[in-house]
């Protein structure tokens, strides 16, 4: 009852906020040209849908890869930290230093050194990411319990064990906690190389659309990359809903897994 | 030719070291003889250093001097005979009750269908009926430690060390699973150190009982009890004449350790 009640206020308060954007777009040409009104962004939708789909997935999947890249490597890295205390504290300030660069401070750099194509897009996604999932999974590891790596010392010698079964997937826990956070920033390093430079995708559509004074493409664009966003987060949030089972498939023997279930 | 004392430690003592200022002695001179399938239950008030014996005993912080031998090796290679029950019980969250369990089995590579089917069945004794797939988060903190028993008892282990591992438990299940541990010990030819708080869980349990003086931690008494009694069940020395005599024997023994140290001071 209460959540029916949440989704027709929302509705409502939208609605009610699209009929006055309207209205007074209608009322005052000024108010036209700066925001554009609601009719004129369907317009803009409408007059050619194919290529905004196309838009947006180009940006989603720059994205995408670059996360993935991202993720991945910046956990092997965080990983292998762990097993290098002398490393792990000299490289600290280093990872805290190259933490802070604004991916956009590397803008020029991306462009020498991976084109004005698709993979300066990824590289700039991956930049943005990676260095959080360096430190996740680095922190994850540090965090575990003294006591349970020592009792797993009391049965077992082997360190394989040791990191498949307890560090790995204790600090995956902590890599998919941060997963949300990253697919943001990720998208957001997508869409600044597509700023910098590109022929398609969301920036390029904000960035051309922009230089000639057409806000309801901007506008259109930004409601793709809200969707995309949103998107994005819901997959996250479907793949961190199935980490255990993901944990469990990886570092369960499978005759554990056979049996009650 | 077979010894029959099983772990002998002989003058342990061991010293915290703060910052080289001044040593904290947690134990000191602690010596003991303990023989297969005993139970030796550990008393002494809280803080005296009673867990940090049994970390010693389980090899996780090395002792400061005097000497541990397990059937006549040194602590350190035998390590693979001891298992350990923590007071706080470590589970892993990402691991359900049933595989949490196996986690012993697991990592001594002992998994097979006979190992898997008895811990099922030690799980549904410890009533985790409806929680097999359930996650530590899930439970609660008296099912944890029944869970981090179950991980412990699944283990073909001669010998058990035991840090309040029943400390949250309600009474009723408190004795329920005391009776089993102790058929499990006595059954299948284990050894035991089983600290606790609980004066009753000691008659209980024990073949001998250690009392221990406040910190630094020495032997203040070793109270054996009666071989009759010994043969009870925890269940029947609950209900026999001779648990409340005992009990109030301990007691005393209790409050004379504290005054003794009293005194000395």
């Amino acid at each position: 009852m209460n959540k029916y009640k949440s989704t027709i206020l929302h509705i409502f308060f939208l609605l009610t906020f699209l009929i006055i954007w309207q209205g007074s777009s209608v009322y005052s040409g000024k108010i036209k040209f700066l925001f554009g009104s609601p009719y004129l962004i369907l317009q803009a939708f409408i007059a050619k849908p194919t290529e905004w789909i196309m838009d947006t997935a180009v940006t989603g999947l720059e994205a995408i890869v670059g996360f993935i890249l991202g993720v991945v490597i910046g956990s092997i890295v965080g990983f292998s930290l762990l097993y290098s205390k002398n490393i792990a504290s000299f490289s600290r300030p280093y990872i805290i230093a190259l933490g802070s660069i604004p991916i956009f401070a590397l803008a020029p750099m991306l462009i020498i050194w991976f084109g004005i194509g698709y993979p300066m897009k990824i590289a700039s996604a991956f930049f943005a990411t990676v260095l959080v999932a360096v430190s996740q999974a680095y922190e994850g590891g540090k965090n575990i319990e003294k006591e349970l790596i020592e009792w797993f010392k009391m049965y077992s010698n082997s360190k394989t064990a040791l990191f498949s079964k307890l560090i790995l997937p204790s600090s995956i826990n902590w890599v998919f906690a941060s997963l949300k956070m990253n697919i943001g920033f990720a998208l957001l390093g997508a869409f600044l190389g597509e700023f910098i430079a590109s022929n398609s995708g969301l920036g390029h559509e904000i960035l051309s659309a922009g230089g000639v004074y057409d806000f309801p493409r901007v506008f259109a664009a930004t409601i793709c990359i809200i969707l995309l966003a949103l998107a994005l987060n819901a997959l996250v949030t479907v793949i961190e809903d199935f980490r255990f089972q993901l944990i469990e498939f990886l570092t369960v023997p499978k005759i554990l897994r056979k049996l009650r279930r | 030719m077979k010894n029959n004392k099983e772990i002998v430690i002989s003058n342990l003592s061991k010293a915290y070291d703060n910052n080289s200022k001044y040593l904290v002695k947690a134990i000191e001179d602690i010596t003991l003889q303990i023989k297969k399938r005993e139970i030796i239950c550990i008393l002494g008030r809280s803080g005296c250093g009673k867990s940090t014996f049994l970390n010693i005993i389980a090899g996780l912080i090395p002792q400061s001097s005097g000497s541990i031998s397990i059937f006549g090796k040194d602590i350190s290679n035998v390590k693979s005979d001891i298992t350990y029950i923590q007071q706080t019980p470590y589970l892993l969250a990402y691991r359900n009750v049933f595989t949490n369990a196996a986690l012993g089995l697991e990592l001594r590579d002992e998994l097979n269908e006979e190992n898997l089917i008895k811990l099922e069945k030690l799980l549904l004794f410890l009533g985790f009926e409806n929680f097999l797939s359930h996650f530590p988060a899930e439970l609660s903190g008296g099912m944890r430690q029944r869970l981090a028993l179950a991980r412990t008892l699944s283990i073909k282990v001669p010998i058990i060390l035991c840090d309040e591992p029943f400390s949250s438990l309600d009474f009723d299940t408190r004795l329920e699973i005391e009776n089993f541990f102790w058929n499990e010990i006595k059954q299948k030819e284990r050894t035991s150190l089983f600290v606790t708080h609980h004066i009753d869980s000691a008659v209980a349990l024990a073949d001998r009982i250690v009392i221990f003086t406040p910190r630094p931690a020495k032997v203040s008494q070793i109270i054996s009890l009666k071989d009759e009694f010994k043969a009870l069940t925890p269940n029947q020395r609950r209900n026999s004449k001779e648990f409340s005599i005992y009990y109030s024997i301990i007691w005393k023994a209790l409050q004379n350790s504290v005054e003794n140290k009293n005194e000395q001071i």
